[in-house]
């Protein structure tokens, strides 16, 4: 029977547990989709194996298991909650033996505070939680045994060194709690030299073994002593929710979303942009709303390398996948996937198996699809894209994105765009996106001989003026500066209400009146 | 105590299950669709055993029972989703049948049906392997960058795998061209890249590390070969650089904008030059020692602008004389194999340690053969002059880096025939009139799961004949230090 104390904590606990779980279902989603993107799990005995070859197997693999559910964020939501309560209340019972009353409560809610606090970095991920719990179970099993039925055997190493090879750095909690109940018990004075014989051993062992096994599992002492990692606490962070959140309404292809939210956003920034032109493009509106966005980033003057931030990469990776560049889209998803753990990023994966099928290396994408089709989650997705059993949009989308693709034979010693986009036209002058994306470059970098070269030589002398008001804009402002015949207007300009606007913007030159236009940009921004 | 009977039926039901023998077996006239396709392949006894899984696009087959006969009699079984024999039972197979054929008979449950497929064979060499197993970089490609890789060893009597030294070890340094005297590894060397750069010279065991660039070099310490004494070692002072090719089909392109070739003699701790290794206007790469010590292979070619002119990058195989008592080259450089007469350029020259042969790659253009399709296996006789690309052994992907087996009967070499995007390792025998066996995939355990969730790399294989013993852990801590010796040319 439950005294109405506990009764009391328990429910608070529960309401807590549902206020967290709610949180991270509907204020962090993106956080916990990008730890589920951050990595693969593959549903196979073999893969399972692999998890051995480092300290914390128990840990690792339970938390990477897990995580693939975070596909769903409800899911996702729940199972954090889970495994932060199962911690805490593993805490809880450790220090409810070590310390009294309301010492404990006030520690316990610290602790819990802690590991939310730590939830909070897009860095940590479940099997953190899992080797905190992992430790301290075992240090709390460790207690029962060595003061329970079984007290004549010392079976502390055991513990320790199983800690370690189960949980890694849980092993340092564990020899933690089996020293503080030493300490207890020695403050009862009713202590065995046994017992001191154990906390003693337990600090040893949780120290040395590590040092011991860092030859056999390759890794420094440092590392070895720590793995899988420790987390560090931080405060939410919306702004990289916000941005998480925008690539994530990307990638599900809801481009309306995708702007919505780049312009909801509360701290716009180069990635809000960029996606926030890039679901533009693809919308046939870059030029219509170039102007529109307060940061101007395209992307086309981003390099990526060793040092560049991970969204960087996964922006340009979606940018050359856009575009029809499939080297760079692979050189892209293959940075991304180094700097994953275990070399696997469940999302480029999937984009690697879409740009081997758009350039046609069938037997690569095959490769890629194999592994897909053995997760949880992008089975279906496996198989949809699998040659011979592709629905027709998905056939339809390979097929669109071919026409697109670069088929210029030579070597890339950079990630020039402005080389790239000239041979994506080159490959196709129909290929829209990438004309927009040179134009409105030249355009952003206020460079108008280059955008009049580049609008002659795609445009123009293709048969194929485009006639958005963004380049009419540009052009006016290239032709006032040259003294060019009547004719030459005639042959870029269409007459109308835009015409009529520079003329008065001419005598108004600066005039917010026409911040919406290219002139306003070009005079004053 | 009812549920304890439950219990004991379903453990009884599901060993029943797990033992699922065929019956009402139908036959198809077809070899098995085994992977890796083990099918006539030819395989040194006590060699780890050749587990497969029988795959099939139309039927998802749940279970395999295979039975492997000997000529000279002892069978063994495997019944399970993949067949996996016992390591053991392999090795008394294999050495009971020298020399003959074993005929492996595969039956699979598709759909809940049997099938019983045609039976195909394994050859059992007379040759030994003589090697305790493989050296190899298995690294994941990024590229520009790369996230874990290391040097491992795997033994071939089995499935263990031992790191020999891994980046995770170090803060992410790249290790490359890993290299041992005619598979000893008492003699080792390898090079370290990065900020803790440095090339590891292990003379009988003992490790000297170093300064891995300098000036008067031109370059690194890279592409390494042994001299068969053990004094001398080889290598190329490559600077390499690397682009992104458009075209389909092809990704990387990986050249120098110069490139010369030295030796460095152990003993005197200097770096010999030659002005016919070190020009100017030729870019000299990928050398190695005949088994006899007296010649220094390697190939050349004319320095190329890049990118521009990258397709006209072609190498020759060339040989110079090598006096060791003196440390000096000869005179004239002897062309061996005029590539660029045929338009193809030649790598990766290897000659076998009986002296007989002279592998090598050959491809369109360059010497980065990994990332060209069109790379092939060629054979130099020595003896006759004549090259002959290798059809026994060549694939439509790129098959490339090579290296013989100290008894010169066995060649271990990396294909991306599987998926056409990672390589793998695989091993060939040759016959007296110099012809290769079809080459077998390297063994795993489960190789199916293996290879298919791989997205690993595995470059410059080597026999090796012992463990490497190469203790990591102190190898690192002078890795860390950055204690280098400078080397110094010779006079």
């Amino acid at each position: 029977m439950l005294k109405p104390k506990d009764i009391i904590i328990s429910g608070i606990c529960l309401a807590g547990c549902v206020i967290l779980a709610a949180f991270y279902a509907t204020a962090y989603p993106s956080h916990l989709l990008w730890q589920e993107q951050n990595q693969i799990f593959l549903n196979t005995p073999h893969w399972v194996a692999t998890y051995f070859d480092k300290p914390a197997w128990l840990g690792c693999l339970a938390g990477d298991w897990l995580t693939q559910y975070y596909h769903n964020p409800v899911a996702g939501a729940v199972i954090l909650t889970l495994a932060i309560a199962f911690c805490t209340v593993c805490f809880a019972i450790g220090v409810r033996r070590i310390l009294p009353g309301i010492s404990s409560y006030i520690l316990t809610v610290l602790f819990a505070i802690l590991l939310i606090a730590c939830s909070m970095d897009a860095a940590t991920t479940l099997p953190f939680y899992f080797c905190v719990a992992g430790g301290l179970a075992l240090g709390l099993l460790q207690h029962r045994v060595s003061f329970g039925k079984c007290r004549r055997l010392d079976l502390t190493p055991v513990f320790v060194v199983a800690a370690y090879w189960a949980f890694g750095f849980g092993a340092l909690i564990s020899a933690f709690l089996i020293t503080a109940f030493t300490i207890k018990r020695i403050l009862r004075k009713y202590m065995s030299d046994r017992h001191w014989f154990s906390a003693l051993c337990a600090v040893i062992l949780a120290a040395g073994t590590p040092a011991f096994l860092s030859g056999y599992y390759a890794l420094p002492y440092s590392k070895a002593l720590f793995y899988p990692g420790i987390a560090k606490p931080a405060l939410p962070n919306y702004e990289y929710e916000e941005r998480l959140a925008i690539a994530d309404a990307f990638h599900d292809k809801d481009y309306d979303l995708t702007r919505q939210l780049a312009l909801d956003a509360e701290s716009p920034n180069e990635i809000s942009a960029f996606y926030y032109y890039l679901s533009s493009a693809l919308q046939d509106s870059l030029p219509d709303n170039l102007l529109k966005y307060k940061i101007k980033s395209l992307g086309t003057l981003t390099t990526i390398g060793e040092t560049s931030p991970l969204p960087v990469i996964n922006m340009m990776n979606d940018l050359y996948f856009e575009l029809g560049d499939m080297t760079y889209a692979e050189r892209a998803a293959m940075m991304r996937n180094v700097f994953s753990p275990r070399n696997r990023n469940v999302r480029m994966i999937c984009r690697l198996a879409e740009i081997n099928l758009v350039s046609g290396d069938t037997l690569a994408a095959l490769k890629y699809l194999r592994i897909l089709d053995r997760t949880h989650a992008y089975s279906a997705w496996s198989k949809k894209h699998t040659p011979g059993q592709m629905p027709p949009d998905v056939e339809a989308d390979i097929s669109r994105r071919r026409t697109l693709s670069n088929n210029k034979d030579n070597i890339r010693l950079g990630d020039n765009c402005r080389n790239i986009l000239l041979e994506l036209l080159e490959s196709n002058h129909k290929n829209l996106i990438a004309l927009d994306y040179l134009l409105c470059t030249d355009l952003l970098l206020k460079d108008m001989d280059t955008f009049k070269m580049d609008y002659d030589t795609y445009c123009i002398q293709k048969g194929s003026p485009r006639y958005k008001k963004l380049y009419q804009e540009a052009l006016m402002i290239y032709l006032a500066g040259t003294d060019v015949p009547e004719s030459e207007w005639d042959r870029y300009i269409i007459p109308g209400p835009t015409v009529d606007a520079f003329n008065r913007y001419s005598n108004r030159r600066g005039d917010p009146a026409f911040k919406d236009t290219y002139w306003y940009y070009f005079d004053k921004q | 105590m009812t549920k304890y009977k439950i219990l004991s039926v379903l453990i009884t039901l599901t060993l029943l299950g797990c033992g699922s023998k065929p019956d009402n077996v139908e036959r198809v006239a077809s070899l098995p669709p085994i992977f890796p396709d083990y099918t006539d392949v030819t395989i040194p006894a006590g060699i780890a055993p050749l587990n497969f899984a029988v795959i099939s696009d139309n039927a998802d087959v749940k279970r395999v029972d295979v039975t492997v006969k000997g000529d000279n009699g002892y069978e063994i079984h495997s019944n399970g989703e993949y067949a996996e024999f016992d390591i053991d039972e392999w090795h008394a197979l294999t050495e009971a049948n020298k020399g003959k054929r074993l005929t492996v008979s595969v039956c699979a449950k598709t759909d809940g049906e049997w099938i019983k497929y045609d039976d195909f064979n394994i050859n059992v060499s007379s040759w030994p392997l003589e090697q305790w197993g493989l050296t190899y970089r298995r690294i994941a490609p990024g590229y520009e960058v790369y996230s874990k890789m290391g040097i491992y060893q795997r033994d071939l009597g089995n499935f263990d795998e031992f790191p020999i030294i891994e980046n995770t070890m170090t803060d992410g340094q790249c290790y490359n061209c890993h290299t041992s005297n005619r598979t000893d590894p008492k003699d080792l060397v390898f090079h370290v890249r990065g900020e803790h750069g440095a090339t590891m010279v292990r003379k009988n065991g003992a490790c000297t590390w170093l300064k891995a660039s300098s000036e008067d070099l031109g370059g690194s310490m890279v592409y390494p070969y042994w001299h068969p004494s053990g004094r001398y070692c080889a290598f190329s002072t490559n600077q390499t650089r690397q682009g992104f090719h458009i075209s389909k089909g092809k990704r990387l392109e990986v050249f120098d904008i110069s490139s010369d070739v030295l030796v460095y003699d152990t003993e005197k701790n200097e770096i010999i030059l030659d002005s016919l290794l070190n020009t100017k206007a030729w870019s000299e790469n990928t050398p190695s020692f005949s088994p006899d010590g007296k010649w220094l292979y390697f190939t050349t070619c004319y320095q190329q602008e890049y990118p521009l002119k990258h397709k006209d990058e072609k190498y020759n195989l060339c040989r110079i004389s090598f006096d060791e008592n003196t440390g000096r080259f000869g005179e004239k450089v002897d062309t061996l194999f005029n590539a660029v007469a045929i338009d193809k350029s030649v790598t990766w020259p290897r000659p076998s340690y009986d002296g007989k042969y002279i592998l090598f790659t050959l491809c369109d253009y360059g010497y980065f053969s990994i990332w060209h399709k069109e790379s092939d296996q060629w054979l130099l006789d020595l003896d006759t002059g004549e090259a002959r690309p290798t059809d026994e052994i060549n694939s439509s992907d790129a098959d490339s880096f090579h290296n013989w087996s100290d008894n010169s009967r066995w060649v271990v070499f990396t294909s991306r025939r599987h998926d056409g995007l990672y390589s793998h390792l695989y091993i060939t025998g040759i016959d007296d009139n110099g012809v290769f066996s079809k080459p077998f995939l390297l063994p795993q355990k489960n190789p199916k799961d293996y290879y298919i969730q791989s997205l690993y790399s595995f470059n410059t294989p080597d026999f090796t004949k012992t463990k490497v013993d190469l203790d990591s852990r102190e190898a690192v801590g002078a890795i860390l230090s950055d204690e280098r010796i400078p080397t110094k040319v010779k006079p």
